[in-house]
């Protein structure tokens, strides 16, 4: 017999703990819940089936991402930021090498810039589409819009397995470029990808944006004021959401997203509808920036003749590189001391941060909406547990 | 070809009668009529689930089960064996006796409500002066068994599924039953046989079933949109919102228990579309008299089978209610609006023939439909909205 | 006594026995549910379909979820640790034999027993209860209808109380103190870990 079989049963307790004049019901929502996007898990005291108190539990999927990161090269880490939030690999790897860039004040040519800023859209495109998507099934849609998200990332994972050779690990990027140049016919393919894209999010929100249902579940739930999203650090939609005008692509103008024309669509209420909305406006955003980027890729390198694969060594130094990822700020921080390893490496994950205002959004609302408010944050477990 | 099984069982029970002694005569004429029921309504099951999987499939861009049998369709048989030869869990807290009797006290009352249900002429196991009321109470039992199965259980997610369940069958019983209660006053007797033949003639082009009546149309869809709810289904499937409570009730149910749990729901689902059949669909009658040569039996089912598609149209379009919307619609919609179409069945009966009764009762149904519609978005925020962008 | 009859009155005696004896109180619910079934059966027996069927849908479906209901939401529903027997039975059991004592009087004098029982039982099917309802009762009935509407629109107002939600979430935060492990958010974790 194991220990755990010796164990006297557990008494049950309905109600185990009184609060006020009220009695509560204790409920751990994970790690093995169907919706907790992962191995995530929700500590959630209710009374009857509005939520009291709700704690985020984490790192039941901690793989020590930063001390491995720093007993290894610095090239070396570069597939493994693949794996932080493993649905945008290729915004991952432009974080940590605009990081290592600044670090080691590497230049970027223009072409690698290009199809930086390209694969970047396209991972927010698929990022977007299928946050939607699970986020419709956190409403009990049956899949329906889920299936649909899939099959337009389908195209846009096939573009990254061209390009890549892999479908969600690229690992592409390296430190003053890319690792190699865009096969025969990929930009015609990317075209007529991104030429579809528009139906397909018409088609999308024909099938949701003024469903009955979905309006009246998600307008009003989960509300988020720009004043605390801002304490609190929160970035990306939902930050945008809440009303605040804050894009690294327009802050920072890293890479050469100057050169774009596209706008920022802002909120005005902070709830959930709200960020289901901004994404999907985003996904037009994006759009209109690959068209306008697919035209003009330059010929040229694709990676700074300076910088250098084998025998690496930064010179002695910080640097801090940021990029607006799908999912908020993501950033890497690093600590050269001229080694061929950093001294310091230090991620930012957007899901994180962004976890922190969880429990502010779902207090006062039905467990229900713990739910779909989970899914309108939009975490991947793999960058918040690291 | 109409009373072929009709005749089939005289002719049984003719050559049993020479072996068997008199007094057991109506017992083995009721078990055949038992294990007709549980040999069609089980096929159904195993036909609509393959059905469920595949047309969800079609509807989400994907090919459904397509490996066992031809096109898949012995994967009913396959999941079946599957069940069976599953280890059965039981949860070391859980209360084993409830924890048992529970989907036995589920399946039974499923299998009961069919003895009412005329499924063809002169088909009916037991022709009850109040058949529908016997539908309905024996209905009411399963909400028993749901609550055993989550109590029972140990388990928070099964209790807080359980509660739901119950408190969402008994508010969608109520316009459940008050729904009905229009087709008895017209019809003037609770015999699901005798309303079937109050809708067996035609009036011109039309069948003279209810449906086709502003109070009738109003009725069958309230009726419904209560069956759906009082069979879990989407978009009320709250009591196992897989993606709140993990299954609901159910949570901690394996093997062939699990399977029972399932049988039980999709045969309420069957029976509850076949009343509304038989209430407002005008039951085993062909549409037209033209193709009265088609056997009554074949009819029923064909009805049924359009419904069990609408269900999984449903299924596959809609999200879920929370819980509160669900009540709010219950109560504020669902039930003004049957005991406002029992108004309007009244109008229908006493305002006469002609156009003026089709006025008169269609204008209450519309008239309450779209106030009581407003009123049910009204003062919530619920609307459209535009965005504004930054520079 | 036919042989049905007296499996269900075996049945619904025992049912009603074991709703009495048994500790947990949702056993005794339950148990009490087939009571009420024997019942049921009892009055179907005695060709009394309406009866008997109104007493499943209103018993069964109705009286015995709002009895396990109030188990639920009032005291969790764990068995009791002591026997239920006590020496408060005496007096129960002896109230009990009063009015048992009573009834059997009250039947035994009743006029009922002094008429004819040859003559064929009355057959009551639902239009005529119908029918009676409508026309002989209608008074007795709207005044019932009102006055379950009444207790509706009351239970309604009772349960109308929308601050209490918030308030008990400002209440429970003041109360609650930050857990150092965040194995259980309400109390201190025990020493096995894991919720209690």
């Amino acid at each position: 017999m194991s220990a755990i079989a010796e164990m006297p049963p557990k008494k049950f307790e309905l109600l185990p703990k009184e609060s006020g004049d009220g009695e509560l019901l204790e409920v751990a929502m994970g790690p093995h819940h169907p919706s907790t996007h992962g191995v995530f898990r929700m500590d959630v005291a209710l009374d009857g089936e509005h939520v009291v108190k709700l704690k985020p539990v984490f790192g039941y999927l901690h793989r020590n991402h930063e001390k491995i990161a720093e007993g290894t090269t610095y090239l070396s880490s570069m597939p493994y930021t693949d794996r932080l939030d493993y649905f945008c690999s290729l915004t991952n790897n432009w974080a940590y090498a605009l990081a290592v860039e600044k670090l080691a004040g590497l230049q970027v040519p223009e072409r690698a810039e290009f199809i930086r800023a390209v694969t970047a859209e396209l991972t927010r495109l698929q990022n977007h589409a299928c946050l939607i998507g699970f986020l419709t099934q956190d409403m009990g849609a049956s899949g329906t819009p889920l299936m649909y998200a899939f099959r337009e990332r389908e195209k846009i994972l096939d573009l990254f397995e061209s390009l890549t050779g892999a479908r969600m690990m690229c690992n592409y990027m390296r430190f003053g470029g890319c690792r190699c140049d865009l096969p025969d016919g990929w930009l015609a393919q990317a075209q007529k990808v991104v030429d579809e894209t528009p139906k397909f999010i018409d088609e999308f929100e024909r099938l949701l944006a003024e469903n009955e249902i979905l309006m009246a579940r998600t307008q009003g739930v989960g509300k988020l004021s720009g004043e605390l999203a801002i304490n609190a650090g929160v970035t990306g939609p939902i930050l945008r959401a809440a009303g605040v005008n804050y894009d690294l692509r327009k802050v920072d103008k890293y890479g050469i997203y100057e050169r774009f024309e596209f706008k920022v669509p802002l909120g005005d209420h902070g709830d959930t509808y709200d960020r289901y909305m901004i994404r999907v406006l985003e996904m037009r955003e994006s759009v209109k920036i690959l068209q306008q980027a697919l035209k003009s890729i330059p010929d040229g390198p694709i990676i700074d003749p300076k910088a250098k694969l084998r025998g690496f060594r930064p010179k002695v130094g910080e640097a801090y590189g940021r990029i607006e990822a799908p999912k908020g700020e993501l950033g890497f921080y690093l600590i050269s001391d001229g080694g061929p390893n950093p001294y310091r490496y230090r991620v930012r994950p957007p899901s994180f941060i962004n976890l922190t205002v969880l429990e502010d959004m779902c207090v006062g609302q039905m467990i229900a909406d713990v739910v779909i408010i989970l899914g309108s944050v939009d975490i991947v477990l793999g960058e918040v547990d690291r | 070809m109409d009373q072929i099984f009709v005749a089939l069982k005289h002719w049984l029970l003719g050559q049993l009668a020479t072996i068997l002694p008199a007094w057991l005569l109506p017992v083995v004429s009721a078990l055949m009529s038992i294990a007709a029921i549980i040999g069609v309504f089980a096929t159904l099951f195993a036909i609509m689930t393959i059905l469920e999987r595949k047309g969800l499939g079609r509807i989400q861009n994907r090919y459904g089960p397509n490996r066992v049998g031809p096109f898949g369709f012995l994967q009913p048989a396959a999941d079946g064996i599957k069940a069976i030869i599953k280890e059965d869990v039981v949860p070391r807290a859980a209360d084993k006796v409830v924890h048992f009797l529970a989907p036995v006290v589920l399946v039974i009352p499923a299998l009961l409500v069919y003895s009412v249900l005329p499924i063809g002429r002169n088909m009916v196991a037991i022709d009850l002066d109040a058949g529908l009321l016997f539908f309905f109470a024996v209905g009411a039992a399963s909400e028993l068994a749901v609550f055993m199965a989550g109590w029972s259980s140990r388990n928070k997610y099964a209790l807080l599924g359980a509660m739901r369940a119950v408190a969402q069958m008994v508010s969608y019983e109520i316009p459940l039953i008050l729904s009905t209660i229009s087709v008895v006053m017209i019809t003037g007797t609770l015999s699901p046989v005798k309303i079937v033949e109050a809708q067996s003639t035609h009036a011109g082009l039309l069948p003279d079933w209810f449906v086709f009546t502003p109070w009738g149309f109003a009725g069958f869809i309230l009726f419904m949109i209560s069956a759906n709810a009082e069979a879990n289904r989407s978009p009320f499937d709250l009591p196992e919102g897989e993606s709140e409570l993990v299954a609901g009730y159910f949570t901690e149910y394996s093997g062939f228990k699990f399977a029972l749990f399932f049988l039980a729901e999709y045969l309420g689902l069957f029976a509850v579309s076949g009343l509304g059949i038989t209430l407002f669909l005008g039951g085993w009658n062909s549409p037209f008299a033209a193709l009265d040569f088609v056997p009554s039996w074949a009819w029923f089912f064909a009805k049924l089978l359009g419904l069990i598609v609408l269900f999984i149209w449903t299924r596959g379009t809609l999200p879920r209610l929370r819980v509160d919307q669900l009540m709010n619609f219950a109560w504020k919609f669902m039930i003004p609006m049957v005991l406002i179409n029992l108004v309007a069945a009244a109008a229908w009966h006493y305002v006469g023939g002609g156009f003026a009764r089709w006025f008169v009762s269609g204008a209450i149904v519309l008239g309450s439909y779209l106030l009581l519609g407003r009123g049910l978005f009204h003062g919530k925020g619920i609307t459209k909205r535009t965005y504004r962008y930054a520079e | 006594m036919t042989p049905p009859f007296a499996v269900i009155a075996v049945l619904t005696i025992a049912a009603a026995v074991a709703a009495m004896t048994l500790r947990n109180l949702v056993h005794s619910a339950l148990a009490i549910a087939v009571a009420f079934i024997g019942l049921a059966a009892t009055y179907l027996q005695l060709n009394a379909q309406f009866v008997g069927l109104t007493q499943i849908l209103v018993y069964v479906g109705a009286v015995a979820i709002l009895i396990v209901f109030a188990i639920l939401l009032t005291r969790g529903g764990e068995a009791p640790e002591k026997s239920v027997f006590s020496l408060s039975w005496i007096w129960g059991v002896l109230v009990t034999l009063a009015v048992f004592a009573t009834l059997v009087w009250a039947i035994k004098h009743s006029f009922v027993v002094e008429r004819e029982t040859s003559v064929t039982a009355p057959e009551a099917n639902v239009q005529q209860i119908g029918q009676a309802l409508m026309t002989r009762f209608v008074l007795p009935l709207e005044v019932i209808g009102l006055l379950l509407t009444a207790a509706l629109v009351g239970a309604v107002i009772i349960a109308m109380k929308e601050e209490s939600v918030k308030a008990k979430i400002e209440d429970g935060r003041s109360k609650m103190d930050e857990p150092a492990n965040p194995s259980s958010i309400l109390h201190p974790p025990s020493s096995r870990g894991g919720q209690r």
